[in-house]
């Protein structure tokens, strides 16, 4: 299957790239921190992502979100098991989901700038789905459905919120990483509470597709979209909203919601975002 | 629409006649009466049974009689009391519009999935899906006999478990859209949890009746990698909707999760929230123990969401009487 986008702005990866880390907001209620990985494989990755301050941007990008204590978000080696939240937090983005994600754009780009295009919307795609499981817990939001497919569906639609670049950027990262995965579900790999890559793939881009469909119309006419589902991505988006207007938006301060939309999350494009 | 499976499209296309206009109702017991919960006849004395198609791709609404081949099934769920019994079984709900239960020969074709129809509040069970469950449970039965199940099953539990768990599925669709409920996950796990959950409510009889029944279903079904083909086969489909169906990536693209995920979902839900009942699951190898590990956490998401977004609209001194009657025939109990 071909690649779902012709050409992509480079946008969020310049600004992250370009980015100095950033004081602690005084508004935000999401802490972080960078835990330093023990394995040496993993130090590169710490050290590039602590040296651009990604987590200071997501705290810039969560900051309208008001929640009744404080949700930590930290980066860390988790060793085999890779538990993205506990109750109770904190929120863990975990640096082996970040270096396979690495290899695995490797394996199928030589492009180092769109390499790095996907490396950081899987980030920003891996933070939003964490994040979303630790924000469930904190509001005590009611669950149905997997919840790993709710954190998901709220990742999409965070995505879909703050413009069209932000979402081209996070869409098209997330569907190339869910379609290059060569990992094969059979019988009791689908006991997981995860859910199977290409499943997820169809997931997200039905979101977006309902968020935007005059947009994405040629996902659908291109069949990469089945028409089967697409017809059915608008009450999807409609009810994932719903949920999110009724469960969280009240804990959403209007007027910071305003600034973060108005800042300027993406810059001029400075290279081809082909994927050659 | 919502549908249990997978189907073909299903566009919103809006209903006449007879449905809403005002139902004619089949006779439930009074004790067990709600007027929000109504079994609709076609025909007077069809008792909801519909001797029609009733299908909402046909504009026109032109319904045909019930093929021959299904009016066993149709005889078997009548004498069985089937909507009957449900709609008594539901009485404790209070609902803001009338639910609407009927089941009919549904697009006449071979296989029709039940659904819930959401612009007509309307649950339609459709006669072709349960006419297989007895050659279902010819194989499940055939599959005992070699040592092949997990935790053993009679047809009558099968098919008993079987109608019941599709029954309360589409009444989870219900629920979400009459209670207007915020779902974050994917709605068709949120209609199997319902069903999984409510199952769990009424002591651990009909708790494994239904869980077996739900399971068994989706064990004996097929998941996207066993049905993928080459676009070489002879058989290759020329429709592009159904070429996705076995095409190994496109087959992820249902909002519905492969029958694998559903029944592990199942037997989790089950086991997390009454491990003694059901630890024959984990002990026979069914349910994997790195999935049973947390199945207790994710009864009480389920719990949590059910008392927070369905329970304020149950009638708990109707629930009492429902949960102190016998649902289920003795043969539909047994264990084999």
């Amino acid at each position: 299957m071909k690649s779902v986008f012709c050409s992509m702005s480079l946008a969020f990866a310049a600004l992250l790239a370009a980015s100095v880390p950033q004081p602690a907001l005084a508004q935000s209620q999401i802490e972080i921190s960078y835990d330093e990985p023990s394995s040496a494989e993993l130090r590169p990755i710490y050290e590039q992502l602590r040296a651009q301050g990604v987590l200071q941007q997501l705290q810039l990008f969560m900051e309208p979100l008001r929640l009744p204590k404080p949700l930590k978000v930290r980066m860390a080696e988790c060793g085999p098991t890779l538990e993205p939240y506990t109750p109770g937090g904190p929120v863990t983005i975990c640096y082996e989901v970040l270096a396979q994600v690495a290899k695995l754009v490797q394996q199928h780009s030589r492009d180092p700038a769109y390499q790095q295009l996907l490396i950081y919307g899987a980030f920003i795609q891996t933070a939003l789905h964490n994040m979303a499981l630790g924000i469930f817990d904190v509001l005590g939001v009611p669950i149905w459905g997997r919840e790993y497919d709710a954190a998901d569906r709220l990742a999409a639609l965070i995505m879909t919120q703050f413009g069209e670049d932000i979402m081209a950027t996070t869409v098209e990262s997330t569907t190339q990483i869910f379609q290059w995965s060569d990992k094969t579900w059979t019988g009791r790999d689908f006991a997981s509470t995860a859910s199977p890559e290409a499943q997820r793939f169809y997931n997200y881009l039905c979101i977006a597709y309902a968020a935007s469909p005059y947009d994405y119309d040629y996902l659908v006419r291109g069949g990469t979209l089945p028409k089967e589902r697409a017809q059915r991505c608008g009450d999807e988006y409609l009810q994932i909203k719903k949920a999110f207007d009724l469960r969280i938006m009240p804990y959403v301060d209007p007027d910071l919601l305003v600034k973060a939309r108005a800042r300027h999350w993406s810059v001029t494009p400075s290279q081809s975002g082909s994927n050659g | 629409m919502k549908s249990i499976l997978r189907a073909s499209l299903l566009p919103a296309v809006l209903l006449g006649s007879a449905v809403a206009a005002a139902p004619a109702a089949a006779q439930v017991s009074p004790n067990f009466a709600n007027s929000k919960i109504v079994v609709v006849e076609q025909d007077a004395g069809d008792h909801g049974y519909w001797t029609t198609t009733f299908d909402t791709f046909d504009p026109d609404n032109k319904r045909k009689p019930i093929a021959e081949e299904r009016k066993e099934i149709r005889q078997q769920m009548m004498e069985r009391r089937v909507l009957e019994e449900y709609a008594e079984f539901l009485s404790p709900l209070r609902l803001p519009h009338t639910l609407k239960l009927f089941a009919s020969d549904c697009g006449g074709k071979n296989w029709d999935s039940p659904y819930y129809n959401p612009e007509i509040h309307a649950i339609n069970m459709c006669y072709s899906f349960f006419a297989a469950s007895n050659k279902d449970a010819d194989y499940l039965l055939d599959l005992q006999a070699k040592g092949k199940l997990w935790t053993p099953v009679s047809r009558e539990q099968y098919v008993a478990g079987l109608f019941t768990s599709v029954l309360m599925h589409e009444t989870g669709h219900a629920l979400f859209d009459q209670l207007d409920i915020p779902v974050f996950g994917r709605e068709e796990d949120g209609a199997d949890e319902v069903a999984a959950f409510l199952a769990l409510q009424f002591g651990k009889e009909t708790a494994r009746t239904i869980i077996k029944g739900f399971a068994y279903m989706w064990a004996i079904s097929g998941d996207p990698r066993t049905q993928a083909m080459d676009v070489t086969d002879p058989k290759y489909p020329t429709d592009p909707d159904q070429q996705c169906w076995v095409d190994p990536f496109c087959a992820f693209s249902d909002e519905h999760g492969t029958s694998s995920q559903r029944l592990y979902n199942t037997l989790c839900i089950a086991y997390g929230g009454d491990p003694a009942t059901f630890q024959d699951f984990v002990d026979s190898g069914w349910l994997p123990p790195e999935r049973a590990k947390n199945c207790a956490k994710e009864y009480q998401q389920i719990k949590f969401a059910f008392e927070k977004t369905i329970l304020p609209f149950i009638d708990q001194e109707q629930m009492a009487k429902v949960r102190e009657r016998q649902w289920f025939q003795p043969a539909e109990l047994e264990e084999k």
